[in-house]
């Protein structure tokens, strides 16, 4: 068994009188690139939120690296360790790229940095205005805020909206290349190409609740998972 | 039992004049998401336009129609030049109301001066006990609550309150679905205005008629439409509710000004560890 | 020295020359004024930190113009007599307006308190200041030997002076307005270092979106806090030069109109540019002076027009806009 790197015990969120997340117990191994897959309303950007500390759960526990998040605030358990994009491309649009990955390193000079700039395919780019970019830059740049200072885990929600098929590719070269460097990823996603092109491990959440989980292979061929999609509940 | 009555006028006359002061700014902050800065100057001119038709001679409630009238054609004119090129500015709306009740305070100084005769309180007083009370503001208290009434049925039975309240929602669905949003926007700002008006009329029979009459109101104002959160129309009567008795007991004990400090420490508290306001405490339990 | 400030901003330098060369040609009585017009750039430039680079919208700034200025008087009126009150006030008051700022800010934004509601709890606040001070009227509201005196204002501190090497300094002079103009220099350059530093960068990315930035490990409510503290410390200089120049202050100084009157140099200036609320404060404090001698209610007039025009037409600021405009058309003519 590989080592864990995050661990998600028993997490119920609920919001009124509805529960978003049920009881969901997550275990995700270093070196895996773990897809998160589920229909809509399964509940897969609570439980995003619930890891990174954005909402708070009604029990459960966050464990990273053997230690406890509960306690700790959003900006408390990055520095644990942890990189995270956001569903909606939410780069600094009034900064430079060059200025957007200053503050995500942490450093000024980003010499260093250029082959990394590079790979994301936006070091031509460096100098212009985050909002100038086009969609798929966007959403690059974004990832690249996330893994430029070299966390451990990356949280990733649907990296691929509204990218074209070319562009999945690409991210998916690119997270496959991190990972090589030693990057867990954790990923939101809704898209199966990229899912096929480079998923370890794939859990699938239904209606809030651990549904399945397993290989890439063994969750594509699933026939409930399927009916859960089309809507047989 | 004496005592029981003045506690129990002191609040609803704190409740009523707090809704009064507020409905016509809660109107335009949940509809339009907009902060008038010059509420305070549309009570203004209710009260001014009040006092001038009925010093032409006209009987009183209709001087007091002539004073919201020109309230809502004072809102018109606002509303088509500045404030529909701010919507969805909140901050902007902050500044640029700003600068209107600047304008407007000033401008009503330089014309009326620093004070005008204001107008005498129709009907009498009656005794209980050893208070007297002012029979015209027991009628305020019944009109404020006579205008919740009718601005339910409004908001929430009519065909013009249902697009208003589609439009508050998803102002992009209800333009899609045929709806004249800018038009549900301009409706509603003149009410707003309209009602702020009224409340300027209804109460110049009580005050001095001055060009700053409007400060007086603007702070229970604001006060009342953050206390009641996000849905005013939800959370207004019990936000009113709860400041009148917060801020008539503190003024029992000591004394009017110490009454609004009061208040204004309960809204500070209120945002720190009531975000939503009293509307987002009833949803949540619904 | 290539990166200095100074050489960077050469409109700035310019400027600043020939604001050190004007006494040089001018009479005192017109020096004079312009010192009162520099005094509050101060509280101006507070908010263009807080608004223009922050984001956030604080009414607070007249509370802590006033706050200065009552706790500058009440301790040089205590200590009228000990050597060097003229500069130990200052510093105390200072400290005291930061130290508060950092409460505030602590408070808001530790607590969640964000956007509009900012400025209704921070108006809220320099309302109930206002309030209480104005009925402190009576004789046992004093601290030490200092009579608060209600709405009528303090008076009778020792004004601003220090002893340097026998050599005395008075605000009310050429000398006083060297020492307003090194000031706002010192205040413009330090300004201009934190936009441009590390600091800076996180607190106008903060602006544009402040989860994104927590998200990338920061603690962004902290650098609200400071940076509320800080612009605290800024309105209260206003404060305590505007209480030094007269003599006196007044609750007035926390009421409505004051609480707006930064808004109105920032919004009609440019309230991203700190350069452009500096001279921008200037003129509109002159003008505002001008138009008042036919009466206040035409300055304040004036005010509403400007909020209204640069919210309506110049949301990046009147002043800024000249500026830019002058800038191009100087290029234009030396040939770039």
């Amino acid at each position: 068994m590989s080592e864990s790197i995050l661990n998600i015990n028993k997490i119920k969120k609920t919001f009124g009188g509805f529960t978003a997340v049920k009881d969901v117990d997550l275990k995700v191994s270093k070196g895996e690139i773990r897809f998160i897959i589920g229909p809509n309303g399964a509940g897969k950007s609570t439980l995003f939120k619930l890891i990174i500390g954005y909402l708070k759960p009604d029990y459960g526990d966050v464990i990273f690296k053997d230690e406890y998040l509960n306690k700790l605030e959003l900006h408390q358990r990055i520095k644990k360790g942890i990189g995270l994009k956001f569903q909606a491309p939410s780069i600094f649009n009034e900064m430079t790229v060059l200025q957007n990955l200053e503050i995500a390193a942490n450093e000024t000079n980003l010499e260093k940095y250029n082959d990394f700039i590079k790979l994301f395919g936006i070091f031509e780019e460096k100098n212009s205005l985050g909002g100038d970019l086009s969609h798929g830059k966007k959403q690059w740049l974004d990832i690249a805020l996330a893994s430029i200072s070299n966390p451990d885990l990356v949280l990733l929600d649907e990296p691929t909206a509204g990218l074209s098929f070319e562009e999945t590719k690409k991210t998916g070269e690119i997270i496959k290349y991190l990972n090589k460097q030693g990057t867990t990823f954790l990923i939101v996603e809704h898209d199966m190409e990229i899912l096929k092109q480079i998923a370890t491990a794939v859990s699938v959440l239904h209606l809030g609740a651990l549904f399945v989980e397993g290989t890439p292979e063994s969750v594509l061929k699933n026939k409930d998972v399927a009916k859960i999609y089309l809507g047989a509940s | 039992m004496v005592l029981l009555f003045n506690i129990i006028f002191q609040v609803t006359d704190a409740i009523s004049f707090l809704l009064l002061s507020a409905v016509g700014l809660a109107v335009i902050f949940g509809m339009m998401k907009i902060i008038n800065l010059a509420h305070g100057e549309f009570i203004t001119v209710g009260a001014y336009g009040t006092v001038v038709t009925a010093k032409m001679g006209l009987p009183l409630p209709i001087a007091m129609a002539c004073g919201v009238l020109v309230t809502i054609i004072f809102g018109f004119i606002l509303e088509r030049l500045i404030i529909r090129h701010i919507y969805g500015r909140p901050l902007d709306s902050v500044v640029a109301t700003w600068g209107i009740s600047l304008i407007v305070s000033q401008s009503f100084l330089i014309i009326f001066g620093p004070s005008t005769e204001g107008l005498k309180s129709p009907f009498g007083s009656f005794q209980v006990g050893d208070y007297s009370f002012s029979e015209y503001r027991i009628l305020i208290i019944f009109i404020s609550f006579f205008i919740l009434v009718l601005l339910y049925f409004l908001f929430m039975k009519s065909k013009f309150g249902t697009l208003a309240r589609a439009t508050i929602e998803k102002p992009i669905t209800s333009s899609a679905l045929g709806v004249d949003v800018q038009k549900v926007y301009t409706i509603t700002f003149c009410i707003g205005a309209g009602l702020a008006g009224l409340t300027g009329a209804l109460y110049i029979p009580t005050m001095t008629a001055v060009p700053s009459l409007g400060q007086a109101f603007i702070v229970s104002a604001f006060v009342t439409v953050v206390t009641a959160g996000a849905s005013p129309f939800v959370g207004l009567v019990p936000a009113a509710a709860f400041l009148g008795s917060f801020q008539t007991g503190i003024t029992f004990f000591f004394h009017a000004t110490i009454g609004l400090i009061g208040l204004l420490f309960a809204v500070i508290m209120i945002i720190r560890f009531l975000p939503s306001g009293f509307s987002g405490l009833i949803k949540r339990r619904s | 020295m290539k990166n200095s400030y100074f050489v960077k901003n050469k409109l700035q330098t310019i400027t600043f020359i020939i604001l050190a060369l004007i006494p040089v040609f001018v009479d005192s009585y017109f020096v004079n004024n312009i010192s009162f017009f520099m005094i509050w750039t101060f509280i101006a430039l507070s908010l263009s930190l807080i608004w223009g680079k922050g984001g956030i919208l604080s009414f607070g700034q007249a509370a802590f113009f006033g706050l200065a200025g009552y706790s500058f008087g009440i301790i040089g009126i205590n200590f009228a007599d000990v050597y060097g009150v003229g500069i130990w006030s200052v510093i105390i008051a200072l400290i005291i307006t930061g130290l508060f700022g950092l409460i505030v800010g602590y408070f808001l934004f530790y607590g969640g308190i964000y956007d509009v509601f900012v400025g209704i709890v921070t108006l809220s606040m320099t309302l109930v200041f206002e309030t209480f001070m104005s009925q402190t009227a009576g004789p046992e509201w004093t601290v030490g030997i200092a009579r608060l005196n209600g709405f009528n204002g303090m008076q009778g501190m020792p004004s601003i002076g220090i002893s340097l090497f026998g050599y005395n300094f008075e605000a009310l002079d050429n000398k006083g307005y060297y020492v307003i103009l090194i000031l706002a220099i010192l205040v413009l350059y330090f300004l201009d270092k934190l936009a441009n530093s590390k600091f800076g960068l996180i607190l106008s990315a903060s602006k544009e979106d402040r989860l994104r930035v927590q998200s990338l490990g920061y603690n962004v409510k902290r650098v609200h806090m400071l940076t509320f503290a800080i612009s605290a410390v800024l309105a209260g200089m206003s404060g305590i030069l505007y209480t030094n120049w007269g003599g006196f202050i007044t609750p007035e100084s926390m009421g409505l109109v004051s609480a707006a009157l930064p808004v109105v140099y920032c919004a009609a200036s440019g309230k991203n540019n700190f350069f452009a609320v500096f001279l921008g404060t200037i003129l509109l404090v002159w003008i505002s002076q001008e138009l008042a001698i036919n009466g206040r209610q035409f300055a304040l007039i004036f005010m509403g027009l400007l909020l209204v025009v640069a919210t309506r037409y110049f949301p990046d600021g009147m002043f800024l806009f000249f500026i830019n405009f002058t800038k191009k058309m100087a290029g234009k003519i030396i040939g770039k």
